[in-house]
Parts: structure tokens; sequence; C-alpha cells
């Protein structure tokens, strides 16, 4: 394991994904401490302020200083954009978790069983690649309401089939392995085959599809949200933020264009780290 | 051998590989390959029962359709008198402590993302044997059993050698002291110089735990030194079977006599002066085998009768029979 | 004794590694006689391959070879451009690799991969070639020449498939066979045909073979010379006769314990 690591801090991409996720994180997980003001509190007469300006704060107390500005109801742009992180952060990995679940799991026993079961589960990812995303994602957030929740599932809906696929070619391959076959020599039963012999095999591949797929729940969280469609608009995360700025691009462009950098930022990171863990795990690389 | 119990017993045991129906628009199953026709075959305890025979040949087939490792299509296998032939379910995983199997390929074997202790742990896990220290325990006796330091259970299959690897699956396989273990080709994929170290620990074993083998090669020379009898197959059949010595020294299946021949002698002078009379054509392929006697198209003692009957094994020495028409 | 066709001295491979370089061959010197048959025997790991493999330049990109001479009747073998090398593979020196299956063009008509060897060194128009390809066929002792020409390597069993592969090789009418495990992966009665085969080649065409396995019976028929390769050296070099009767290094000797029985 710690040879692993080794190769990771060796590895360009994967350092310099590392890295930004390890800074992301951070900011997301300390935000409450390090955020200058509160993301909520709403100051009509200091909106749409440019990047490092003052506003006179209405108790009195010696100005606060917006390093990036103010948005249209007058919320300081980079509490908003720290706090955005805690969302966007939780929901990509959320999402991702939870299709990586699925997915994988679905794909274990396609590949395993055969027969009926990869038949239906063939068909479903048909049936759900043949829907266009956006019009599926809009139909079922009305249907179930809206909110973060609806969302995570949302996402994790979008990305599952990633791992069914990855999943399943990788079971295929793996349970005529010699030692599944001594596996069931030894009488072990189906569960044991699968989760203990089988899934943990599948492992890098998956890692590598996972760190894809969150870049890719955090990028169509933005999506939804910059059409209005996805959270709450007085949820600050960098998706509704961008909808914020949506009017103001060419007055205060600074609304939108912050958490277009945080998404890119993160996101490269995500897929750094994801390229690195590639290469890491490919075994055809040089050890 | 008559005075020693029978442990293992096959009647007209036949196994058929077919392609399973791919789903509903594929209804139709194409016809099966015959791996195995029709095999009546004995195993006493305590003796080593060599396989050999070349691919086609059916000895992997033999030996994981005895061990109830794959289905029979047809015929029965019975176990210290009790039918196993088609047991289930918490019966089959019971039988399976009893009866084990070794794989060729030692690199393939083991999983490798465990540590060797717990591929080794994995038998007294499933059978629910031990657990915690009395687990571990064993594990490492299992380990010095096999030669190897009982440290190294922590490690992980790749740090291992071939020779070494192959001995963590013996272990695997000991663990739950079973009464027959069928080796196939376990040494085929070892270096020269490692095989006659493990062909020792595979003697060495049998005595110290009273096992009985069937085991499996292609490599005459080995089969040689270790088993007490020999079945050599042909396309799916048995084709002789006989105490080794007498099987060496007088084959009486012109099929053995060619397999013996074949191999080469380490004698350079001798195998100079020899000219080795090659079998014409080629083995048939299992899925279309001959009529009659499946050897009869690369026979050189072949006579009408071949062409049409199959013919069955007979006992035309003491313990030494024959599925022959014209055997030497 | 005739001049040497083939002078090694000082043979190394080396690997470039992550921890530095590794050499894996390690001065190999050996001389082969035209029309002479040699033997290289060794487990797996011993070298034996890379060095053969070495010498016509065919290397995986992470490996280098150096040696003090590696001269091919009188061409340094080592210091050849690539398209000097790809004259000589094929045609003077002509490889048979292990596994057939792999060493063929699935997609291509066995007719096709031999007509391309005698096309390319021989400039024979596509009759003539064919009719080559046919001949060579029956040479190696493939039934219905004709009609095999037109089938594809997944059709042929595998010794039949190695008999095509020896016939690609002789197509070119080389000098210098390299067996390379020839038949380790083939059964024994099949085993025992294709080493009659290349013997009967030989003689006929009074090339030169050098045989690598790691099974040291078989060199006890098809050898005069053995050379014997243990992690990256030669540690034995002997007339098969006398290898066989009076071995000198105890890892022959361990080699020659593990077959008597």
């Amino acid at each position: 394991m710690s040879a692993f690591w080794a190769r990771l801090i060796r590895c360009p991409p994967a350092r310099r994904g590392s890295l930004i996720l390890v800074i992301v994180t951070f900011i997301a997980l300390a935000a409450p401490v390090l955020v200058p003001t509160d993301p909520w509190k709403v100051e009509p007469e200091a909106r749409l302020l440019p990047p490092m300006s003052r506003s006179i704060a209405v108790t009195g107390a010696h100005p606060t200083l917006h390093v990036l500005g103010t948005d249209s109801v007058g919320r300081d742009v980079l509490s908003r954009l720290m706090y955005g992180s805690r969302v966007s952060l939780t929901v990509g990995f959320t999402a991702m978790v939870l299709s990586a679940l699925f997915g994988s799991l679905l794909g274990l026993v396609s590949g395993y069983f055969g027969g009926i079961v990869e038949a239906l589960t063939g068909w479903l990812i048909d049936v759900q690649l043949s829907f266009p995303f956006l019009l599926l994602a809009i139909f079922l957030l009305g249907a179930l309401g809206g909110g973060t929740a609806a969302v995570i599932l949302i996402l994790a809906l979008a990305t599952w089939v990633n791992y069914a696929r990855i999943v399943r070619a990788q079971t295929l391959s793996i349970k005529n392995q010699g030692y599944v076959e001594a596996a069931h020599a030894t009488g072990a039963g189906v569960g044991r085959v699968l989760f203990v012999h089988i899934l943990p095999n599948t492992l890098a591949p998956v890692c590598v599809v996972a760190s894809f797929s969150m870049a890719q729940a955090i990028l169509t969280e933005a999506g939804l949200s910059f059409l209005g469609v996805g959270l709450d608009p007085s949820t600050p995360s960098w998706g509704t933020m961008l909808n914020d700025g949506r009017d103001y691009l060419l007055t205060a462009w600074w609304i939108s264009t912050m958490p277009g950098i945080a998404i890119g930022f993160t996101v490269l990171g995500v897929m750094s780290l994801g390229e690195g863990l590639r290469e890491l795990l490919d075994p055809r690389g040089a050890s | 051998m008559n005075g020693a119990d029978v442990i293992l017993t096959s009647r007209q045991l036949t196994v058929i590989y077919g392609a399973k129906p791919t789903g509903w628009p594929f209804g139709r199953r194409p016809a099966g390959v015959q791996a195995l026709r029709a095999i009546d075959l004995t195993v006493y305890a305590g003796e080593t029962l060599a396989l050999i025979g070349e691919s086609g040949s059916g000895k992997s087939t033999l030996a994981r359709a005895l061990v109830r490792c794959i289905p029979a299509s047809s015929g029965t296998v019975h176990f210290k008198g009790s039918d196993i032939t088609s047991v289930t379910g918490s019966s089959l995983r019971a039988l399976r402590r009893r009866l084990q199997i070794i794989f060729q390929d030692p690199f393939g074997s083991l999983n490798p993302r465990l540590t060797v202790g717990s591929a080794i742990a994995e038998p007294l896990i499933v059978h629910k044997l031990a657990h915690g220290q009395e687990l571990r325990a064993k594990v490492a006796e299992s380990l010095s059993l096999v030669g190897l330091d009982p440290a190294v259970a922590g490690r992980k299959p790749h740090e291992f050698s071939g020779g070494q690897r192959q001995r963590i699956c013996i272990a695997r396989a000991l663990i739950c002291r079973p009464e027959l273990v069928a080796a196939d080709e376990v040494l085929s994929a070892l270096d020269l110089s490692v095989r006659s170290q493990t062909l020792e620990l595979f003697r060495q074993l049998k005595s110290q735990l009273s096992l009985t083998y069937l085991f499996i090669s292609h490599d005459l020379g080995v089969v040689r030194q270790i088993s007490d009898r020999v079945a050599v197959m042909y396309l799916g059949r048995i084709v002789e079977l006989a105490p080794t010595a007498a099987l060496y020294s007088y084959p009486r299946h012109p099929y053995t006599r060619a397999l013996l021949d074949a191999v080469p002698v380490a004698d350079p002078k001798i195998e100079r002066s020899r000219r080795y009379a090659a079998l014409p054509g080629e083995p048939p392929s299992p899925a279309r085998p001959p009529p009659g006697c499946a050897f009869h198209t690369r026979c050189p003692r072949a006579i009408d009768r071949c062409r049409t009957d199959v013919p069955q094994l007979a006992e035309l020495a003491p313990g030494h029979s024959v599925a022959c028409h014209r055997p030497y | 004794m005739s001049t040497a066709l083939l002078e090694v001295e000082g043979l190394s491979v080396t690997f470039k590694g992550h921890n530095g370089p590794r050499t894996v061959v390690e001065n190999v010197s050996f001389r082969l006689a035209a029309g002479e048959a040699v033997g290289v025997v060794g487990e797996s790991g011993s070298g034996k391959s890379l060095s053969m493999l070495s010498l016509l330049g065919l290397l995986p990109a992470a490996a280098q070879a150096r040696a003090k001479r590696a001269c091919f009747d009188g061409r340094e073998l080592l210091s050849l451009t690539p398209p000097q090398l790809r004259a000589i593979r094929g045609r003077e020196i002509a490889i048979v690799f292990q596994d057939s299956l792999t060493a063929l063009n699935p997609v291509l008509t066995v007719g096709r991969q031999i007509m391309e060897v005698c096309q390319r060194h021989f400039r024979l128009s596509r009759t003539d070639a064919r009719r080559r390809a046919e001949e060579l066929l029956a040479q190696v002792g493939i039934p219905d020449p004709a009609l095999r020409l037109q089938q594809y390597p997944h059709q042929f069993s595998g010794g039949m498939r190695q008999r095509v592969t020896i016939a690609m090789a002789l197509a070119g009418e080389p000098r210098l066979l390299i067996a390379d495990e020839p038949t380790t992966s083939l059964d024994v009665t099949v085993q025992a045909e294709i080493v009659s085969l290349i013997q009967d080649l030989q003689r006929q065409s009074g090339m030169s073979v050098i045989w690598v396995t790691h099974d040291l019976a078989v060199l006890a028929r098809i050898a005069e010379r053995v050379l014997v390769m243990y992690a990256g050296t030669i540690v034995e070099e002997a007339p098969v006769e006398q290898l066989f009767a009076a071995p000198t290094h105890p890892y022959t000797r361990s080699l020659l314990a593990n077959l008597q029985p």
C-alpha cells in the first residue's frame, strides 16, 4: 500500500490532481472558519460591487473587503464560493458513490450470471441511453419536486452506466481466472466468490471511472442549477452562482466567472487524479 | 491393490461441453463436444493414479468430473460408496473438504489482492472450521508443512516465485485434510530445477497425510516417478490402464507405445541411433471423433473392425487393461 | 572445422529500469560453424531467448544489446542499420517462435504470408511465389498443400501451424535458423515429429540451427553442441555427448538429474 502512495507522489498528473483536491476539500471543510462574511447576508446597498471593493457594514463596524466582489443582492462572492465548494463537492461525491455502488453491483451480477440478469441490465442501459439526459433530468426533477436529494439522485442516474459496463467487462474476464476456479473448488459460495474474489479485482478501472464521473457530476449539477432546474437558488452552490450571474455577464462578470473558474479548477483536479490513477493502475505500465 | 479400499469410482461417466443458448433469440442449442465418453474407473485409497494423454484426451476433464468441479452429463460417480453424481448445495460443499484439486497455473490460482495467509485460510473460512487465533495457527502449520516460513503469511502472491506459489496452492488444498487430491499438471508451469523439489514434496505429503492422488500430466518422466498406476487417455476414453512398471516396460496399446516412443531419451548415443516412427496424421478434433476406435486413423495396427467397433477395456494381465482390438 | 558462420563475443543485454539498468544477459560468447546444430538450454529468465533475439535487433524498446563482436558471415550485426537488418532477417537468418498462433497474422491466408517472404526477398512474381509456397508446405509435411495455402492460421492444428511457421522460415533459404522453443507448447508426439522435420530440413539444406529450449532431453537428439545458460551467462559449453556423460557445472548436473528418474 505504501508503495502505491510512493508511486502516486511521483506521477505528475496524480500529484497535481491530489494537490488540487486537497486544497478544495480543505476549503470546503474549513469554510465556516475561513469565510470572511456570512454568505447569506444580503446587503442591498452593496450590490454588484467589483472585486477588491469595500462596503460599509450596516452595523457600523469597519468596512468589509469583498475580495471577489458581490452579487446581485449584495452577498459576498468569495464567501459564497467557499460555501459553494461544500455543496458541489458533497453533491458530486455522493452522486459518485451512489452511482458507483449501483452500477458496479449491476455490472458484477450481470457479468457473473449472464442469462436473464445480463439481458435485463443491457436493456436498462439501452433504455437510459436512448433518452436525452437533460429531458430525463428535468422530467424527474419535476416529478420528485426538486431539492438536493433529488439532484443527487439524478446525477447518480447519469453516471451509473459507466460503472456497469466496466465492471461487467472485468467480471467476464476475471470469472475465468484460476483463483476463481480455485475458490469454487474450495466450496466457496456465490457471495464469497463475487465479493471477496471478483469485485476487489475490478476496482482498478472503477477508481478511474469514479474520478471522471465525479467530475461529470459536478459539471452536471452546475449545468442543472444554471438552467434553474437544479438546487434551490438561495443555496450557495457554484451552479446557482452561475445562474445568478447570467444576466450580468457583461456588467458584473465576476458573479458567474468566479464560480466558473472554481468549477474548472476542481474538475481539473479530479480529472488529473483520474488520469494519474489510470497510468498507475495500468498493468502494462513499467513498474 | 485388491485388498485396498475403493475410494472413488465412476461408471459410464460422460461429459459433454455444449454452448449455452445465449438469450431468447438464440434458442438453438449447438451440438456439444464430448470430452469424456463412458469412463469406468476405480481409484483405490492410498494410491497415486496418473492420467496421461495429450491435448484433447480429456484427462483434465476426467479429474474435474471425478472431484465434482464440473457436472457429469451422464453416468455416475461414487465416493466411498455414496453417489455424489448429482449432489448440490451444502452436501456438495461438504464434499469439497474431502475432494480437493490443485491447478496448473500457480500465477493465476491465487487472488492477487489477498495475502497468502488469507488464500490458504479460505477453505477454513468457507467451511467455518476455525477462526481467529486457531485459524492463524492452522495457516502457519500449513505453511511449514509445505516447507515455507510461517512468517510469510502476510505477503501477497506476487512476492513469491512460481515454485513457492505452487506450494501455497498445495497448502491451501491440504488445510482441510482432504482424502483425495487431484493434481492437474501441477508441475508443468514450473521451472525444471524446481520440479523435482515439488515432486518430492508431493511424495512426502502423501505419506504424511495418507492421501490418494489423481495425478494428471503429459510428462511421462514425472509420471513414472510418482505414480502407482497409470491410465492412458485418448480422445475422451481410457485406452490402457496398468501398474506403472508394467505400462512402461510392456505397453500394450499402440498409442501408448507411440507416446512412450516419442519421449526423447537423455542419451545422445541412443537418440542418434534410433529412428522415431512418427504417428501419421493429426490428432482428431474432439468435436468430430472418428467412428469406432478413435485411434484407428493413425494406428499402425488398425484392422477393419477398428473402424466400426469401439473397443472396451479388457484385462489382459493382472491389473493391466487395454481397450484395443489388436493389442501387443 | 570450417570458418565460423556466427561469432559472438562478450554479448550483453541491459534493460532500462526504474531503479537503474538491469543486466539480463552478460558476457555471452560462442561460435557457430556453417551447417552446425547448437542447442541453448536454460530455464525461464536465463536469457537464452534474449541473447538470440538481440542478434537480430528484435529486443523490446527498453533493452539494449552490446558486444565486443557479433559477427555473422563477416558482418557486425549490432552495428547494422535497420534496413540492413531487415535484409538479413528472414533471408539469411530466420526465426521460428514458440507460439505459432501469435507468430502468424490471423487475417491473412497462410499462402499469402509465405508468398510475402518469397516476393520480398527474391522478387518472385505472384505465380512463382505461389508455386514456391506450395513446394514449401509440401516440404514441411503438410498434406494437400494447394488447398491449405488458402486457409487461415486458425484452421490449422498446433503442430500443423508450427510447420507453417517453419515453411515461412525456410522460404528465405536462410543460412541460420534460430528455433526459439518451437515445440514447448506442443504435444509429445507432435514434438517428436517437428524435431524430426527440422533435422531432415537441416540435412537437406545444410543450414545451421540454433535450438533454444528448456528441455535438455530434446537436445540429445538434435544438437551437436550444447550451451547451458543460467542467470544470463553461459555456465557450460560442450559437445552433446560429453555434456550428458560428464557434466562439469553443478547446474548442468541438476538439470540432468531432473531428467533421469
